[in-house]
């Protein structure tokens, strides 16, 4: 019983991937397409390419492996899907927090382009943990600079008239000392 | 398969900066710069209209933490950030409304509580038996929260002040300028319910201060006798750790909590009657002291997730889950 159930998850760019629907439901989008019953022949997820549907999905095996790992450990039995996660096979099954945590910190080690389209693949996918680990990495990169360097690292435009803008620098003077 | 463009290093390299063909959504933004440090936060939020207008949804209680400077002597410092062209320091005592005789400032001012932007505020007069409270909203330092009346922010600082004098029951003391609807307004951010709770413990009494900011006024209900009853035993300078006030699940009545040696207590008010009930809702016990001196210290309720951060004096720590009533240790959920 509880054998591990499959979903087929179709990129923007027509890859189709098999994950376990463990894995798959750490993304709440792709949780309600479940239950919604509107798996049959695979779900469509247009607003992610292969390349970033390929990461996120990485993310999503080891971090449901571990979970199972978990309950299962600590439930004893019957808590099933354990090893035969997908193509990346976790079946190391065993992790504890730490090195799931040093997984987090090495998974987003990465380029910044694959940082956003990470960031906005999680965030399309609503995965919490994933959205939370991506925005504090770019949080991370973006700590002590000007807003001159926020605005070139993130392509805003400063609509602020140059008196609007020192207006709000004066009135948060101990942010820019 | 198309794994390859992952590179080993994550270096900020200011590369994208002219085009930037894939720049982020700026929802994604403000919630990357609230996982930021303060100043990066305020700083995020002068790039740019639109990521101020989402900051400033964010930013009023997070200032608020470095916002408030304790200077030990009895002075509370809190950070004036709107009305001077720079940032100056106000003496938390002359938040409170001058008395009768028209030398009001508190002495020995300390924060009771603070919630969404705004500060609850206690002072003594004169070291005598009168306690005053006062809520304090600091100015909006980076964004004003309120547009629909702007006319308000010229006197946001003090929404409204209580006063308790003796034994009877506290009595309301709305300093003028905050009896219009204006200086209401001005404390509000953006939220569907009306008020803030915060409990406090005046002369042996313990009351439920509710403050309904839209209409600027203050209610004081008595805690139930099961209340007193629980909170006797409590050390009389470390109440605050050990009682806490929350939200029902349904996020509309207050909910108080106390924790005394391995037990919390709960006491809800009905949402229906806005009576307390007479009983507490539930008791947890945690089963960690194991008759050692000390007491379960309650240290944060997280508002949207409605759990209470409860710390054992052998630093466990326990998650109460105030919707299933669970109390589970942390070590165990964080192995999850």
């Amino acid at each position: 019983m509880a054998s591990p159930a499959m979903v087929t998850l179709i990129s923007s760019d027509d890859a189709r991937f098999e994950v376990t629907e463990a894995a798959a439901t750490m993304s709440q989008t792709i949780r309600h397409m479940i239950e919604d019953g509107c798996t049959d022949g695979g779900i469509p997820l247009p607003n992610v390419p292969a390349r970033t549907l390929a990461k996120v999905l990485e993310y999503c095996n080891k971090h449901a492996a571990a979970t199972a790992a978990e309950s299962s450990a600590a439930g004893g039995a019957a808590a099933g899907s354990d090893s035969g996660s997908s193509s990346s096979a976790d079946s190391a099954g065993k992790d504890d927090g730490v090195d799931l945590a040093s997984f987090d910190k090495a998974f987003v080690e990465v380029d910044t382009d694959t940082l956003y389209d990470l960031l906005l693949a999680a965030n399309y996918l609503d995965v919490k943990t994933l959205l939370d680990l991506c925005c504090q990495k770019v949080a991370d990169m973006i700590r002590g600079k000007t807003p001159e360097q926020i605005r070139q690292t993130f392509g805003i435009k400063n609509d602020f008239s140059p008196e609007e803008e020192e207006k709000i620098r004066k009135e948060n003077q101990w942010a820019f000392e | 398969m198309a794994g390859a463009a992952i590179l080993p290093r994550p270096r900020k390299r200011p590369r994208r900066c002219k085009h930037a063909p894939l720049s982020l959504p700026l929802d994604l933004l403000s919630e990357v710069a609230v996982r930021s440090d303060p100043v990066t936060l305020v700083r995020c939020a002068t790039t740019c209209k639109e990521l101020r207008r989402h900051a400033q949804r964010f930013v009023v209680p997070s200032l608020l933490r470095g916002g408030l400077v304790d200077r030990r002597d009895g002075n509370l410092m809190l950070v004036d950030a709107a009305t001077a062209e720079a940032t100056r320091l106000l003496r938390a005592g002359a938040c409170f409304a001058p008395g009768a005789d028209g030398k009001g400032a508190a002495t020995f001012c300390r924060p009771l509580a603070a919630r969404d932007g705004l500060v609850l505020v206690q002072g003594m007069v004169d070291l005598g038996p009168e306690e005053k409270l006062c809520v304090y909203r600091p100015p909006p330092a980076v964004a004003k929260p309120c547009h629909r009346d702007r006319g308000s922010l010229a006197n946001p600082r003090l929404l409204v002040g209580a006063r308790h004098v003796g034994p009877s029951r506290p009595e309301l003391e709305p300093p003028d300028h905050a009896r219009g609807r204006g200086a209401a307004a001005a404390g509000e951010p953006r939220r569907r319910r009306g008020h803030r709770a915060v409990a406090v413990h005046l002369n042996r009494t313990y009351y439920v201060l509710k403050l309904h900011v839209w209409a600027a006024r203050v209610t004081f209900t008595e805690l139930p006798k099961s209340f007193h009853r629980a909170c006797r035993s409590l050390p009389r300078h470390d109440r605050t750790v050990q009682i806490l006030m929350a939200m029902s699940p349904s996020g509309r009545s207050p909910v108080v909590l106390v924790a005394n040696s391995d037990v919390v207590s709960a006491w809800a008010q009905s949402e229906r009657t806005g009576k307390w009930g007479k009983r507490p809702e539930f008791v947890r016990d945690c089963g960690v002291m194991k008759g050692r001196v000390g007491s379960l210290r309650l240290e944060w309720f997280a508002e949207r997730s409605g759990v209470v951060l409860v710390a054992a004096p052998d630093s466990t720590t326990f998650l109460l889950d105030l919707r299933s009533k669970d109390i589970r240790s942390v070590t165990r959920v964080l192995q999850q």
